[in-house]
């Protein structure tokens, strides 16, 4: 079947229209076109967009609209990311769009944004090179307003950190170091060099073997390398990457625009940070080379919507690489591993048992496994006041493709589980009715799991649970006594009675 | 010396227009062919004045002294140019003169006066003149009580020399009036005076030869003292303030207003006009002594052009040759099929340009057609791609056309046809700021059954049915994705909502043209001097940029054979010992405008073929939107090379250029002699009857089998 598919995107610096269609195996680019907009500067110098700026962009957002009707697309989506999502009128904004174009604006997380990136360039490099991922990576990217890191180990992201000096934030920075100070060019570069490595802090514990980023400077970087100027990766040497940029590495802004005809305003503000940036990924991490790929939020979402066997194929990549960020969580917080994965594979078969009495999608079963993993992140650092601090080491972290809601739940159902009898005091009230329930639902389970395994010793060999007029009758074979996880068993089942309805009732079967 | 290595870039011009005019002279051409000539060569000094030697003159106005290439300054330029133009202003009524009226009146064709009428003669021209001229007529008078009247741009005025034969008692100075007459533009500048019979030789008479001696019928009570016929040619060149221009539609539509009153530039004058008169005019009109052009005989030899087109000369002049259908497209249904299956390409005016109006025509009509975008740089007088356009926009689909306000002298022509567009509710674009938008682009949308389909014309010419006939252009229609991706995103851009710029198949001024062609230079520069075969063959209309040059220049000393076919300004001089020995130049003056633009590269066998909108010119590769595009197909490529060759060959339309920056023609001593447009309007001949032939023949097929 073919279908026509346009996304408009309302970034920083740009708002961007991709028309494509897919059909008889093949995908071909009807549309393009890309129209400077400052949002992103307005955003972030006043925290808030001016309404003639929206009006002017509603006029190009109109454009575009029927520039993709003329190729008679199915659908058209609106996408934004951080000018819109940070600026303190963005609902009025989104209403204007709205009102004027027919179309609502779909705002990206934070974290979707991200891990759109990151899918996208873990994409792109695989493109030129299948083994892409195969040795320690660090995969890098430069926004207007954040710089993010991630690490990748084993083919998964296990370690993730973001900082605010996008290339509009470095603009303020660079330009005050520049008005007020005699030797900028080092002071810069001094700047920049602290927050990498503030910035690499968790991730250079051993050698990064492999250095990939993504840039909206990837395509003028390339023409500078001399390298066709597409919207493929690219694999670049260190060598001339100095060799290349060496007689820019220096200059400002406005020498740069001199140096490079067509370079705009925004473009050339980027190309410095960019430089700095690469720079000094390169002398930290001491990588020879670098996959280079152009930063397209709109073609990442044409994927998504074109390739549905790629956007399910990085969906799971992007779960797998969460977990494995949950255990590298755990790992750095000295938790009992054996016991965590014995929590999660009892919460598991509980839960497998709970759903089909209960409607609970796969997304529960996700954040159940990743709670199972963080369970006890908190545990050794909240001691001294008595209470969890679970959710707080939680919701400090990034982990790749949890949602900042997200996150809040697994911190919550972590805290919640640590607490004796179940204490719904402790979930957070102005959450969503759906998210508390996620939690209580999480809780429960994870207290029975929990429990199974109280001695840390994964004496439980099989399990099996049945549901039975009221009951949810648990059966556990095991060599060991179980007198200990019996008591806690009985403990912890309140939670289940109060969220399930159930009364979890444990049958032993001792094996010699 | 570095500036003897160019030539300048207005000498150029007027050496090209040496070479129309030699064709005028050439007594091989049909007499009414050689007056189309020497009318050409007219109409293109009219231009010339009004464009590049105004340019130097406001250069000189506002004291800019930079020098050109070849080292002169604006104003040396203009002392250069003036004994230039003098010259073959000269040269042109001299041709007149001498040459072909001499062969018409051989012909039977006379140019009389009021002397010459006979009786029945004189009152078929008096009762025009009282029936025809009179009515429209208007003289203005000139005195002291107001200012000198609004003289129009290229329009040929009398100037009449009155006196009242009342104030005889007032001294001469005194009671001499003076008043000006535009002869009317209305009416024919050449009556055609009755036979008595069929055998009777053709007797015509210019316009104001017929009002000359009953003027004084406009100013009863005076006595005419004199009457003599001027022209003036003013500042034509639009100087519009785009940053400020909120709306060019207006803007251009003011400043046409203005051209009227752009600074008068040249004032031409006939032998009968007396020194008195003579200054009073340069005084009134602001205009020095070196700008004034006596001429011996009628003013503005344009008017040769309607004359020599008359019916009754058809036996004079070659036949008008007749586009022939394209074999592609011959009695084929469905023409978005044809491309679909491969690249076309158009060769005019040896093939018909129909097929590119019967491509929008098609799109206007066809109800999978979703979209249609054109680009319109000058397009005729009635245009029927114009009304395919609005048809199609009347039948629903999103039409968009670029209009470039801005083509020279063609601007009042496109805001007509723009506003009749926009009416139509066509989506009207007027151009970009700063940027001509030059390029010759058609694209199609189509929804067919395995999804959107694009389909594409991409030109060296205009899209004018009328000019297509008389200008050699190639076209090239294709379905293919990637150049039809690359039209679709540069009209995004030219609509002024889109900075995305990336290509796949095409290059594009001012952004990556420029350095595209040198990337092919230097290509073929680093081949020469891996001692590979290195070979340039580049057919355009003018070659001026300093920096090919320089680039072709090096190219020719790295041992690249350089093949030229320039059919106006060349600055670059061939056959430079060490400069640009390898670097051959010709130039072809034929029945048809040479206008196609053609750039070879050998590149190590690859052969790469483009077609331009676009001419080595500053202009076009720094200040206008100019698309490059590669011929792929590898049988057009051969045809293509094939038009290369045969345009390289020619051996009688063709002149060479020599070291001394002098035109020759081709010696043709034991050489065939080779005209390359009429080899192509053979060949075209040859292909239409071939492919007739097989239809007719597939057709008698089909009716047996019934």
């Amino acid at each position: 079947m073919i279908k026509r598919f346009a996304t408009i995107y309302i970034g920083s610096g740009k708002c961007e229209l991709i028309a494509c269609q897919r059909g008889k195996g093949r995908i071909s680019l009807l549309e393009r076109a890309e129209h400077p907009i400052t949002f992103g500067r307005q955003s972030i110098e006043k925290g808030r967009i001016s309404f003639s700026s929206v009006r002017a962009l509603n006029r190009i957002i109109a454009e575009y609209i029927s520039i993709a009707e003329g190729v008679a697309v199915d659908d058209v989506q609106i996408v934004a990311t951080s000018a819109l999502r940070e600026a303190e009128n963005r609902l009025y904004l989104t209403e204007q769009i709205r009102h004027a174009t027919g179309y609502p604006v779909r705002i990206l997380e934070r974290e979707e944004e991200q891990s759109l990136i990151y899918k996208h360039l873990r994409v792109m490099c695989k493109e030129i090179d299948p083994n892409f991922l195969s040795d320690r990576t660090l995969m890098f990217f430069i926004a207007s307003r954040a710089v993010s890191a991630a690490l990748a180990e084993k083919g998964m992201i296990t370690y993730k950190r973001t900082y605010d000096i996008g290339y509009l934030k470095m603009k303020e920075v660079f330009d005050a170091i520049e008005a007020h100070t005699e030797d900028a060019a080092s002071l810069m570069a001094e700047y920049t060099g602290i927050n990498l490595m503030e910035l690499l802090d968790g991730a250079m514990d051993k050698k990064i073997k492999s250095l990939a980023v993504s840039t909206h400077d990837a395509r003028m970087l390339k023409q500078i390398l001399g390298c066709p100027e597409n919207d493929s990766s690219v694999i670049i040497s260190k060598k001339d990457f100095e060799k290349m940029t060496s007689a820019y590495s220096s200059m400002n802004p406005s020498q740069l625009r001199r140096a490079i005809p067509g370079l705009g305003a925004n473009a050339a503000d980027s190309l410095r940070t960019t430089l700095m940036l690469i720079r000094g990924l390169f002398s930290l991490t001491d990588c020879e080379t670098m996959y280079l790929c152009p930063l397209s939020i709109n073609t990442a979402m044409m994927g998504l919507e074109l390739y549905p066997s790629w956007a399910k194929e990085s969906a799971a990549w992007v779960d797998a690489s969460a977990y494995a960020s949950a255990k590298a969580l755990g790992r750095r917080y000295r938790i009992d591993e054996k016991h965590a994965d014995e929590v999660e594979r009892i919460a598991l078969r509980l839960f497998d048992t709970l759903k089909k009495q209960v409607a609970m999608n796969e997304r529960y079963r996700f954040l159940l496994r990743m709670t199972s993993q963080l369970l006890d992140v908190g545990r050794y650092i909240g001691g001294m006041t008595g209470r969890p601090v679970n959710r707080r080491v939680i919701q400090a972290s990034e982990i790749i493709g949890l949602s900042k809601s997200e996150q809040a739940i697994i911190g919550m159902a972590a805290d919640c589980v640590r607490t004796d009898p179940f204490d719904e005091s402790l979930i957070d009230k102005e959450m969503s009715q759906e998210d508390q329930m996620c939690v209580s639902v999480l809780t429960a389970i994870l207290k029975l799991a929990t429990a199974l395994d109280k001695s840390h010793s994964n004496k439980v060999e099989k399990i099996s649970c049945r549901i039975i007029e009221g009951e949810l009758v648990i059966m556990v074979t095991s060599k060991s006594n179980l007198q200990l996880e019996s008591y806690f068993f009985k403990v912890s089942g309140i939670a289940m009675r109060k969220v399930f309805g159930l009364k979890p009732v444990l049958k032993i079967k001792r094996e010699n | 010396m570095k500036e003897a290595i160019y030539i300048n870039r207005e000498e150029s011009w007027l050496d090209f227009n040496y070479r129309v005019l030699e064709e005028a002279y050439d007594k091989t051409n049909p007499v009414m062919d050689r007056l189309k000539f020497l009318a050409i060569t007219a109409s293109n000094l009219d231009e010339f004045f009004m464009v590049r030697v105004a340019g130097l003159k406001d250069q000189v106005g506002v004291g800019y002294t930079k020098k050109t290439i070849d080292g002169k300054t604006p104003e040396e330029q203009l002392a250069v140019l003036n004994t230039v133009t003098h010259e073959m202003m000269k040269r042109q009524y001299n041709c007149l003169s001498k040459s072909l009226i001499p062969e018409m009146e051989q012909e039977g064709i006379f140019f009389v006066t009021e002397k010459d009428l006979t009786e029945a003669e004189k009152t078929v021209v008096d009762n025009y003149f009282t029936e025809f001229c009179y009515p429209v007529l208007t003289p203005q008078a000139v005195d002291n009580s107001r200012p000198f009247p609004l003289i129009k741009n290229n329009r040929v005025y009398l100037v009449i020399q009155l006196s009242d034969p009342e104030e005889k008692n007032k001294k001469k100075k005194e009671s001499s009036y003076l008043a000006v007459l535009e002869i009317p533009s209305v009416l024919d500048r050449i009556l055609a005076l009755p036979r008595p019979d069929k055998t009777a030789p053709r007797r015509y008479m210019y316009l104001e030869d017929a009002i000359i001696p009953r003027v004084s019928a406009l100013f009863s009570g005076y006595h005419v003292e004199h009457v003599s016929a001027f022209r003036i040619t003013r500042n034509g060149d639009l100087a519009i303030d785009e940053d400020e221009a909120e709306d060019l539609l207006i803007e251009i539509e003011k400043s046409i207003q203005q051209r009227k009153w752009g600074a008068c530039i040249r004032l031409e004058i006939t032998r009968e006009m007396s020194g008195k008169l003579q200054k009073t005019l340069m005084k009134a009109l602001e205009i020095g002594e070196e700008a004034v052009y006596e001429l011996k005989g009628h003013l503005d030899l344009t008017c040769l052009m309607k004359f020599q087109g008359r019916p009754e000369f058809d036996h004079l002049r070659d036949p008008i040759y007749k586009p022939l259908p394209s074999p592609d497209f011959y009695a084929q249904e469905n023409i978005f099929e044809v491309i679909r299956k491969k690249d076309r390409l158009l060769h005019h005016p040896y093939q018909s340009f129909d097929v590119v109006v019967d491509f929008v025509r098609t799109a206007a009509k066809d109800p999978q057609v979703l979209a249609i975008k054109q680009t319109l740089y000058r397009v005729s007088g009635d245009s029927p791609i114009i009304a395919a356009l609005i048809e199609a926009a009347q039948n629903g689909k999103q039409v968009t056309v670029l209009v470039e306000l801005k083509a020279r002298f063609d601007e009042a022509n496109n805001i007509v046809w723009a506003k009749k567009l926009e009416r139509a509710g066509c989506h009207v674009i007027y151009g970009l700021t700063g940027l001509k938008i030059h390029c010759k682009m058609i694209l199609v949308v189509r929804k067919e059954e395995d999804g959107i389909r694009r389909y594409v014309h991409l030109g060296t010419g205009n899209y004018n049915d009328v000019t297509a006939k008389l200008y050699t252009d190639l076209g090239m229609l294709t379905a293919k994705e990637s150049y039809c991706t690359d039209v679709s995103t540069l009209f995004n851009v030219l609509s002024g909502f889109s900075h995305f710029r990336q290509w796949k198949k095409l290059e594009v001024a001012p952004h990556t043209l420029r350095s595209a062609f040198e990337r092919f230079i230097d290509q073929e520069i680093e081949n020469a001097k891996a001692g590979e075969k290195a070979l340039i063959v580049a057919k355009m209309n003018a070659l001026i940029d300093d920096k090919i040059i320089d680039k072709l220049y090096a190219a020719s000393q790295a041992g690249v054979t350089i093949r030229l076919i320039v059919r106006g300004m060349c600055s670059l001089i061939p056959g430079i010992p060490g400069i640009s020995e390898n670097i051959e130049v010709h130039s072809i003056v034929g029945t048809f405008l040479e206008h196609s633009r053609i750039y070879y590269f050998y590149n190590q066998g690859a052969e790469d073929i483009f077609l331009s909108s676009a001419d080595w010119m500053q202009r076009n590769l720094n200040r206008r939107i100019e698309t490059l595009f590669p011929v792929e197909d590898e049988t057009l490529k051969k045809e293509l090379s094939h038009i290369l060759d045969i345009t390289w060959n020619d051996t009688v339309k063709s002149r060479v250029m020599q070291p001394d920056g002098t035109y020759a023609r081709i010696d043709k001593r034991g050489r065939e002699l080779i005209n390359c447009q009429k080899a192509f309007c053979e060949e075209a001949e040859k292909q239409y009857q071939q492919i007739r032939e097989r239809v007719d023949f597939r057709k008698k097929g089909e009716e047996g089998n019934e």
